[in-house]
């Protein structure tokens, strides 16, 4: 009955990647029995910290001391190799396989009697043990297929448990659970700690994290703004340590918006996801759509424009004074889209920037019966395009594959001013984007709405939502649960309302 | 209608232009002509003119199976059913023009079995979302049986004399109609990829099919009406082919000429992946696979032997393409 | 009350997974019914020996697609074994054997190599393959037919049980059952489904992929080595139609049976021996009954064509749960 007690140190992290300075000199430390929450806004640098520590990502500098021996985390092999478990929100699984293999899949159990041969009959025993270790009654003989996202994550802690690990990371680990399934998922995660392991918890959730953690480490920015004991804290400091004390964000959104309504969306519904969403967008303004990851943000504008199959819901574009109802496909020709990941569904990513520039308005530049393409005006409009957004390319031909994010962000952008379109749809449009850029993007937004647009804003970094929207709906439980005006709109009061605490 | 011919005339200099300055197009003319300077030193009766006529002749023949090729691929697809749609719409079509004499009739029908079978492809992958490897795959064996079936095993003779001489005569009694042919549709179909706007879409829809329903381009058709462009290839193959040979058979194409047109669209330029690719380039690299083939010929080289490199080179072409994208 | 209990998804999920046995044992039944000849013993001793060749090789199979990959060269692959045993006339039998195996996995090592460490396409590149190593053989054989060794070929026709069993059916069916046996059984078998599953999950747990994915040939390679040598030890010869086609067919075989062209998902018994069984019933029944035997291409072609969109399906229900 030896009890293991480790301690695990990230000593002055520091990572950078091409125009963005991810963590700066970062240090945390963890103790066996204990649940750290790792909190902060997106692009804080949490999963930065977290991807180093699981040996996906390397650091610049700085070092990682596990038991006061220095380890070197050069892949994720190395890390499970010093008993480090990622559990990602990606769950990694082997969909027809049943329970029990792919909680013992690195570690097989061997028959005693046949050479080369797997005993069944020890997995599903060792399988057994560990679940019950966890109190989870899943049962082992079930295909992965069968069972819900929340038992599936389960065994994935299984399997971090099986293979030895000390140290388990879970990143934004609730954020498809059912609250049933939350709970199970907070009784496994206790179980782990009176096992002694070190645990690393991320989320959004500053109630789960007062609920659940130990520990609390804050970054913002890269850095570490502040840590210490969850129970020596109240919530509102924690908020105020993840946005910034260093006051609210100062807003560049136009003070005057009309109330010409351009686009109306009814009781849209889709899934388990959306049960019911109604907005509408004004010419000139900007609509921000603020909600937690996973609220259904995404999924609620790709149903709207018709690239995911609707279930139920009505449309409605509003042009001249007339009314009309719309199907998705239709609203998508009256919008300029910018997607979420642009590497997957922004960018062609071996065309020339010019290409880029006008695939979203090429009836435009074909002419004539046979519809030939006019290159030679396509590519003069992606040099006004270049020149008006400062896109910093050597060239309208160059591969748009060799600009930074930033530049293939406004590239994508010019895609859509080029249609001039009057509903310009934002998901967030400044990831990946480098500081200088992001400004600029910022600007062009609110640019845009004076000009008439009207933009709807979906980001996850609070300051551009406060700084950009004139209005900001809360997305939460599959509704639109809140909706905030000028006034109100600050990063305290909406990191409440998303939370599900208004004020 | 003065500003049609004036546009189109300033449109096929930009055509022209825009050919120069492909450097996709490099690597296949660029060995087509090593290759051929090699042959010619090299290999005897090669430069011979009726050689040189003979390799053309071969050219029309694959060739609009490679154009077709081109177009699915571009888009993203594959396919492998068009060698064997060529047998199954040639024994349909010149089973009723021998019986009929009418070879408008016969010519017909040979089109549309093979654009339904493209339209089989087309439905399956484009709006059904299958695979195109398998749909293809499992096309092939289905034109295959449906020919044998047709005709019993039995070949086709006793074409119409008009059909073979106007399909594989000899223009001015020395260009080869087939390569004449391939010439035009090639040069149409080059047009149409780089200087429409149907063209772009192809591109787009090959490049990132996500990236392209974001920007309003209907995918669907895009993808749906590349096979049906390969089927009718496959048909307008059966007739030059059932007229050059006099004959239409259960296996006009054999199995590895569908390697020869692959390797040719990838050489030219086209990739597995999709959005790119040029029927010029296909064309060159189709050339450069016919005087292969051509001099294994001369050469006396075993036909066993043939197999082996070309299998190989198809290989290597893949090869090729892997390392390309990486 | 019971009916309440029977909801729609338990009755897609019935189907699935068992309504192709059940397609096979109507179809059974139905050509017994027509034809009178056909549940005779002489009758399922041809329908033995007309499936094993297939059997032996779809074995192989349906361990690549299981991984998530292809193989087409498997009929070429035969004829060159066929070769080798030709070539090894003159030798104990048991020599022929073991030199068939051993060139047929190396070139399944070789297309293992290209597929898993040279990350090739496997459909477009065994496609390749397919006809460089027919090449091969046809230079080999010269493209002529070939007797070979005496003793062996009388192994061909060794039958048991009073002239019902064959041995070859037997020799196929054991290696199907020990492939199955791979399957199921192995920490190898465990990995090529893992691999076939999500090959990225299976990167980053450690699973050596590529060597699994290369292995998966070589047994392919010897599969397929292993029907060509069947087929030349029932011929008593080689020819150039041997192995042809036999690629198509088999995988129309195993896709019927049930595995996934999406990887992940399939067995050799019953699966793959159903797929190989339903297309050899339907040719044998259709003969039977003195139908027309180009039809059968035809059926084969559709039947496949069904298999594929049924798994497409399959897939995509699987994916949005």
């Amino acid at each position: 009955m030896t009890i293991n007690q480790q301690k695990l140190a990230m000593l002055n992290i520091t990572k950078s990647f091409p125009g963005v300075d991810a963590l700066a000199n970062v240090s945390i430390t963890a103790n066996s029995g204990q649940i750290m929450g790792l909190v902060g806004v997106n692009g804080a640098g949490k999963s930065t910290l977290m991807n180093i520590l699981g040996g996906i990502y390397s650091n610049d500098s700085g070092k990682i001391v596990l038991n006061n021996k220095q380890i070197h985390l050069k892949s994720p092999n190395d890390a499970a190799k010093n008993g480090i478990a990622f559990i990602h929100q990606d769950l990694l699984y082997f969909a027809s396989q049943t329970v029990a293999e792919n909680i013992y899949m690195t570690d097989l159990p061997k028959n005693n009697y046949i050479p080369f041969f797997t005993s069944k009959s020890k997995v599903i025993e060792n399988a057994k043990q560990v679940l019950d270790m966890l109190g989870s009654d899943i049962n082992p003989n079930s295909l992965m297929e069968e069972l819900s996202t929340g038992e599936k994550q389960i065994i994935e802690i299984a399997r971090a448990l099986a293979t030895g690990s000390d140290i388990v990371i879970f990143d934004e680990p609730t954020s498809s659970l059912s609250i049933k399934e939350k709970e199970r998922l907070f009784k496994v995660v206790r179980k782990l700690k009176s096992e002694n392991k070190i645990i690393i918890y991320i989320s959004h959730f500053l109630n789960e994290i007062q609920e659940l953690c130990d520990t609390y480490v804050v970054l913002r920015n890269g850095r570490l703004v502040g840590n210490g004991n969850v129970a020596d804290e109240t919530k509102n400091n924690i908020i105020r340590m993840i946005i910034g004390r260093d006051l609210l964000t100062s807003k560049s959104a136009t003070k005057e918006t009309s109330n010409e309504t351009v686009l109306e969306i009814k009781n849209l519904i889709q899934g388990n996801l959306l049960q019911g969403i109604n907005l509408k967008l004004n010419k000139g303004e900007v609509l921000g759509l603020w909600g937690l990851m996973g609220s259904g943000r995404t999924e609620l504008i790709r149903t709207a424009l018709g690239l995911d199959p609707m279930e139920s819901g009505e449309i409605n574009l509003y042009q001249k004074g007339d009314t009309n109802q719309v199907s998705p496909k239709q609203l998508l020709k009256h919008c300029g889209y910018v997607t979420e990941s642009r590497r997957i569904d922004g960018l062609f990513i071996s065309e020339p920037v010019w290409k880029n520039i006008t695939s979203g308005n090429l009836s435009h530049y074909s002419k004539g019966r046979l519809n030939l393409i006019d290159s030679k005006s396509e590519m003069q409009s992606a040099q006004n395009h270049i020149k008006n957004l400062k896109i910093k390319t050597p060239s309208h031909s160059t591969t748009i594959e060799n600009l930074s994010g930033g530049n293939q962000q406004k590239a994508i952008f010019s895609r859509w001013l080029d249609k001039r379109p009057k509903i310009l749809i934002l998901d967030e449009p400044t990831r990946g984007v480098d500081v200088g850029a992001k400004q600029e993007i910022g600007n062009l937004i609110t640019k845009l709405a004076q000009e008439g647009a009207a933009i709807l804003l979906i980001s996850s970094e609070i300051e551009e939502i406060v700084s950009l929207s004139n209005r900001v709906l809360v997305l939460r439980d599959g509704v639109i649960a809140h909706e905030a005006l000028e006034e109100n709109i600050n990063e305290v009061n909406l990191m409440s309302i998303a939370l599900g605490k208004e004020q | 209608m003065i500003d049609n011919i004036v546009t189109n005339k300033f449109s096929f200099a930009k055509y022209i232009k825009k050919l120069i300055s492909d450097n996709t197009l490099i690597l296949p003319i660029s060995i087509t002509i090593i290759a051929a300077v090699i042959f010619s030193l090299t290999v005897p009766n090669f430069s011979n003119i009726r050689n040189i006529l003979n390799i053309f002749e071969q050219l029309g023949i694959l060739g609009f199976l490679a154009v077709g090729m081109t177009f699915v691929m571009i888009a993203g697809g594959i396919d492998l059913s068009s060698y064997t749609v060529v047998s199954a719409s040639a024994v349909v079509g010149a089973t009723i023009m021998v019986a009929t004499e009418n070879v408008f009739l016969g010519c017909s029908l040979m089109l549309m079995v093979s654009v339904f079978f493209g339209t089989i492809n087309g439905v399956a992958i484009a709006y059904l979302r299958m695979i195109p490897f398998i749909v293809t795959l499992s096309t092939m064996v289905l034109a295959q049986g449906f020919a044998i079936w047709f005709t019993k095993a039995q070949s086709i003779y006793g074409l119409p004399d008009i059909f073979i001489e106007i399909f594989s005569g000899r223009l001015f009694n020395f260009i080869p109609v087939p390569a004449i042919l391939i010439i035009v549709v090639a040069i149409i179909c080059s047009f149409v990829l780089s200087m429409t706007l149907y063209g772009r879409w192809l591109y787009l829809t090959g490049e990132n099919e996500k990236t392209a329903e974001v920007s309003n381009i209907n995918t669907q058709f895009a993808k749906f009406t590349t096979y049906i462009i390969s089927g009718l290839m496959a048909g307008i193959t059966a007739i030059v082919l059932s007229a050059v040979v006099e004959t239409s058979t259960t296996s006009l194409v054999r199995d590895e000429r569908l390697m020869d047109v692959i390797a040719a669209t990838v050489i030219g330029g086209a990739s597995l992946k999709g959005g790119s690719g040029s029927v010029i380039g296909t064309m060159f690299g189709l050339l450069f696979i016919t005087m292969l083939g051509n001099v294994f010929n001369l050469l006396g080289v075993s036909p066993f032997l043939a197999m082996i490199i070309k299998g190989s080179v198809l290989v290597a072409v893949i090869g090729l393409d892997v390392f390309r994208t990486r | 009350m019971q009916f309440a209990d029977f909801n729609l998804s338990q009755l897609r999920n019935f189907i699935f997974s068992y309504g192709f046995y059940i397609l096979l044992f109507f179809l059974v039944v139905l050509f017994g019914f027509i034809s009178n000849d056909f549940l005779t013993v002489s009758n399922w001793t041809q329908i033995s020996i007309a499936s094993c060749f297939l059997l032996a090789a779809s074995a192989g199979l349906t361990l690549v697609l299981v991984t998530g990959n292809i193989d087409l060269s498997i009929g070429s692959i035969a004829y060159i074994a066929a070769t080798v045993v030709y070539l090894t006339a003159d030798y104990h039998p048991l020599i022929s054997v073991l030199s068939a195996i051993l060139v047929g996995a190396s070139f399944g090592l070789f297309n293992g190599f290209l597929v898993a460490y040279l990350k090739m396409n496997s459909l477009l590149t065994t496609l390749g393959l397919m006809i460089a190593y027919r090449g091969l053989a046809l230079v080999i054989t010269g493209g002529s037919m070939h007797y070979i060794g005496k003793p062996l070929a009388s192994f061909g026709s060794v039958k048991f049980f009073s002239n019902s069993l064959p041995l070859i059916f037997l020799v196929s069916f054991l290696l199907m059952a020990l492939l199955q046996v791979i399957l199921k059984k192995t920490r190898f078998g465990t990995y090529c489904y893992a691999v076939g599953n999500n090959e990225i999950a299976a990167t980053r747990i450690g699973i050596p992929v590529r060597r699994v994915k290369a292995l998966a040939f070589v047994i392919s390679g010897v599969c397929a080595a292993i029907s060509g040598l069947l087929l030349s030890m029932y011929l008593g010869e080689i020819t150039t139609f041997t192995g042809r086609g036999m690629e198509f067919q088999a995988v129309a075989a195993v896709v019927i049976g049930g595995t996934s062209l999406f990887g992940g998902r399939g067995n050799v018994l019953p699966g793959t021996m159903a797929g190989v069984l339903l297309l050899i019933i339907i040719n044998n029944g259709l003969g039977t009954r003195g139908v027309s035997p180009y039809i059968y291409p035809f059926v084969a072609g559709a039947l496949i064509f069904i298999a594929i969109y049924l798994d497409s399906i399959k897939n995509r229900y699987m994916i949005k749960r």
